[in-house]
């Protein structure tokens, strides 16, 4: 037998096997796509609702709040946020943004998954002091604009996270609500001065 | 698990070693097989030395079953290897000037690295005058961008493509390869060109 | 010639089944500890854009093709496939010198000069630069190691590359037979 049919037999063996054997390539990469992206998301900085507006009533320089939305939905937003739509993220206008390490970028849309993604691309090219705002608008329209009163029985950390809540939501809409009449004790000052509140994890 | 210097972040110098290991092996397998000598290498297209065929494609065939039976038993992460990317325009015409070329001058660039190595003067030749190819092409890249940026479809493979599995994908190159081997030694016989297979 | 091969014994080169076994060997390996395959053309355009980046290091900056393999202060020199291009010089030198191949030599037809012969490779030359810049990657980087990874830019660019080789065969036929 001359060396061709040798190799023509042992590489048809081969092939047949390969080609009954089940096609399994994918579950690897997704699972590594997930394990990534966990990854990145453990890594990232969240401010939540409350911290950004005590950020926003101290008035912070250097908080900077991004609003991600469609041109067409930017209908009260945080105040003093900025539009930014996604199709114009990366254009030259708005490169000063992110090229910078002195402001830092608090980053939402409607919910999470706008932002997120934003926040994982402008990540992965390297520019830092980048956030992103937990539970989006709709949690910054839930908990700090209709805060809900938690009940007598909740603890006395839910309370006066009620009660700070009510004294922001005055701040920036100007509605007073009067709380119920069984909390009716002094609320905190709004905190003052420059501070910046850090979440674990570390962006420096 | 493989890739194994992706997966573990090893170091630059570590990785440039086994490139250089790696070109070892790639430039001492070329010139063994022939690939150092144009004449040999233009057989392929006048029949009278398919030697090209049958390296190229037993090759191919190592690599992809290989691959295949790796991924099978979870040694390699496919999602890692790099695919490469299909922009149909710029491959087709790539292809057809690369051809162009391969017949004009009888090389490719691999295997004139490889025959330029052991005092080939032609082969220096035609690598003197890829810098050239490339430099045109970089001086003149505003013109072609447009049509080598077109029709983007990613890391697209043929099996994905098609709609079945890499097996069996696998074995249909290897079913055309036999086929194609059998015809290459035939070829050999009916254009046999002893004054040139003496030569070379 | 009375060089003794140190590899193969007693035929001038190896059976091309065997040596295509190897090369793929290889090629397994590449992609089992580095997750790509081999190559050639990258590494010269490394040299290119490192010449033209020495040459006028401004322009180079600015140019939409050279400019964003320099981005960042990178060299490109020092990049995977220049390292694996050494390699297979060293290879191809290594397995000439056992298989007493070593010799300055122009081959060509007895139909051409060897004048002719180097004007035709480094037209060839030329060409084959210019097409695999816009293939992104010659017959190594794109025909084979993409065919072996399956993906459809390797089997559609080696189609390309043989079929108009094949098809251009007749007109230069000359040249070398």
């Amino acid at each position: 037998m001359n060396t061709r049919v040798i190799i023509s037999i042992v590489i048809l063996a081969f092939g047949g096997v390969a080609a009954v054997l089940p096609g399994r390539q994918n579950d690897a990469i997704l699972l590594n796509e997930r394990q990534v992206l966990q990854e990145v998301l453990q890594k990232a900085n969240y401010f939540s609702v409350d911290e950004l507006a005590h950020l926003l009533v101290s008035g912070d320089p250097s908080i900077r709040v991004l609003d991600l939305r469609p041109v067409v939905d930017f209908k009260e937003p945080i105040p003093g946020a900025l539009n930014i739509p996604l199709d114009s993220l990366f254009s030259e206008n708005y490169a000063y943004l992110f090229d910078q390490d002195v402001m830092k970028n608090v980053l939402y849309s409607n919910d999470d998954q706008v932002a997120t993604r934003v926040w994982m691309i402008i990540t992965q090219l390297g520019y830092k002091n980048n956030y992103l705002l937990k539970g989006g608008l709709s949690e910054w329209n839930v908990s700090i604009l209709n805060p809900v009163y938690p009940g007598v029985t909740a603890s006395q950390e839910a309370l006066d996270r009620y009660q700070k809540r009510l004294a922001i939501r005055q701040y920036f809409t100007g509605t007073q609500m009067l709380p119920p009449a069984d909390l009716f004790k002094p609320l905190s000052p709004p905190i003052k001065g420059r501070k910046k509140k850090k979440v674990e994890g570390g962006c420096s | 698990m493989g890739p194994i210097i992706p997966i573990n972040d090893i170091s630059m110098e570590i990785n440039f070693l086994i490139a250089f290991l790696v070109g070892l092996g790639f430039g001492f397998a070329l010139e063994q097989a022939g690939f150092s000598s144009s004449r040999k290498l233009a057989g392929m297209f006048y029949g009278y030395d398919t030697v090209v065929l049958k390296v190229f494609f037993t090759a191919a065939i190592t690599a992809m079953l290989g691959l295949v039976f790796l991924n099978y038993f979870e040694l390699i992460d496919l999602g890692v290897v790099y695919i490469n990317e299909y922009y149909i325009e710029s491959a087709i015409i790539g292809g057809v000037i690369m051809g162009l070329g391969f017949i004009v001058g009888g090389f490719c660039p691999g295997t004139s690295v490889c025959a330029a190595a052991i005092g080939k003067i032609d082969a220096i030749a035609f690598l003197g005058g890829s810098f050239l190819g490339i430099l045109a092409f970089g001086e003149t890249y505003p013109l072609w961008e447009n049509i080598y940026m077109k029709n983007y479809l990613g890391g697209l493979k043929l099996s994905d493509a098609v709609g079945i599995s890499d097996g069996l994908l696998v074995f249909g190159v290897i079913a055309a390869a036999v086929l194609m081997f059998w015809i290459g030694e035939w070829a050999e016989k009916r254009f046999g060109r002893p004054d040139i297979t003496k030569e070379i | 010639m009375a060089h003794h091969n140190y590899v193969t014994g007693t035929k001038k080169y190896m059976n091309p089944y065997v040596a295509g076994i190897m090369l793929g060997t290889v090629l397994l390996l590449s992609f089992y500890l580095t997750g790509r395959g081999l190559g050639a053309s990258g590494a010269m355009k490394s040299a290119v854009v490192s010449t033209v980046n020495v040459v006028a290091p401004e322009y180079t900056q600015g140019s939409d093709f050279y400019g964003k393999y320099i981005t960042g202060g990178k060299n490109p020199m020092n990049s995977w496939l220049v390292f694996q291009v050494l390699g297979v010089l060293v290879g191809g030198f290594l397995s000439g010198a056992l298989a007493g191949r070593l010799t300055w030599k122009t081959e060509h037809s007895p139909n051409i000069t060897a004048r002719k012969r180097i004007v035709l490779a480094i037209i060839g030359g030329a060409l084959f630069g210019f097409g695999s810049q816009f293939g992104r990657g010659c017959t190594s980087g794109a025909a084979l190691s993409g065919m072996a990874t399956l993906s459809l830019a390797g089997f559609v660019t080696m189609m390309s590359i043989f079929g108009t080789a094949f098809l251009f065969a007749y007109f230069f036929r000359k040249n070398w037979i």
